[in-house]
């Protein structure tokens, strides 16, 4: 049951990454950051970069390098495609019936 | 000031990273070791005055390297079908659309049937379709079925019927319903 939760939450991170990513592009760390200030929303920070990745190759995201203010490398940046915002929002419209009715039963299974 | 074994720690989780990402494409691995190797980066320089401990730290928080080499493997695995599966189409879609146009009731029965549409574009078609057929031919027919009828003549009496039928023709929603079925680019939340 624990694999089972952890594969649930995997499938729903990439869609919360995604809405991070809709105000403005964000490079990785930060967006470890932000998440990881969300409690039990990431396991284990590492996850997020090969999570990334995939988006990346689905289209979902745009990468683009810009440099930082110190003297380090420059940072890569991840942007919602075009793509990524119309999995957004349909992912969106598909979760809120979904928690609907998860809810709805959860509460049934306990009267 | 860098910790006294900084190389040590660092160096030696991207190693053991690399090592359990032998089997993965070349370019992602080397993709996400640089992406560890940027997080190491970021991490160290919010750090006042690094210790071994904070590095220990920020290794433990990334997590084990051979699950995140695994990351790769599943993600790759899954990847597969998340890309090509809002595209799928089968000869039920294609048969939905061409019966909505030649035979209304059946094409919107497949139609239903389809997991491809979403209900509210099955919703928007069944109306479109319904109005369209249902309208079509008291519409069409008195007016332009005895036109058809002196320009076709074999087709005689029947000719207010048949215009009647094509009057009815719900193109509009076949035409709705492949349009949505080329713009749908929405990936299925796997949950299993």
């Amino acid at each position: 049951m624990a694999v089972d939760i952890t594969q649930m939450r995997k499938g729903l991170l990439e869609f919360c990454v995604l809405a991070q990513l809709e105000g403005e592009p964000r490079y990785g760390y930060e967006l470890v950051q932000r998440l990881g200030e969300v409690d039990g929303m990431l396991t284990s920070e590492g996850t997020i970069y090969p999570l990334l990745a995939r988006l990346h190759r689905e289209g979902l995201v745009a990468v683009e390098r810009r440099p930082t203010t110190s003297a380090g490398p420059p940072r890569k940046y991840y942007r919602l495609s075009a793509p990524g915002h119309r999995a957004l929002t349909s992912f969106r419209r598909e979760w809120a019936t979904l928690r609907t009715a998860i809810d709805r039963t959860l509460q049934g299974g306990a009267r | 000031m860098s910790a006294p074994h900084a190389t040590a720690i660092i160096e030696g989780y991207l190693a053991r990273l690399d090592l359990g990402l032998g089997g993965s494409d070349p370019q992602r691995r080397r993709e996400l070791v640089e992406d560890v190797r940027a997080h190491f980066a970021e991490a160290r320089a919010a750090l006042a005055d690094e210790t071994d401990e904070d590095l220990l730290a920020i290794c433990d928080r990334l997590g084990e390297p051979a699950d995140l080499a695994r990351e790769v493997g599943s993600t790759t695995v899954v990847a597969q079908p998340a890309a090509s599966a809002p595209y799928v189409w089968s000869w039920l879609e294609v048969a939905a659309i061409a019966l909505t146009v030649m035979a209304w009731p059946v094409g919107a029965i497949l139609m239903l049937l389809s997991r491809v549409w979403t209900r509210r574009e099955k919703v928007i078609a069944t109306a479109i379709g319904a109005v369209t057929f249902a309208m079509g031919f008291p519409l069409s027919a008195p007016f332009v079925g005895p036109v058809v009828g002196t320009l076709v003549p074999s087709l005689g009496s029947a000719a207010p019927l048949f215009v009647g039928t094509l009057g009815s023709l719900p193109l509009v929603a076949a035409a709705y319903l492949a349009y949505r079925l080329t713009r749908t680019n929405s990936p299925r939340v796997r949950l299993a």
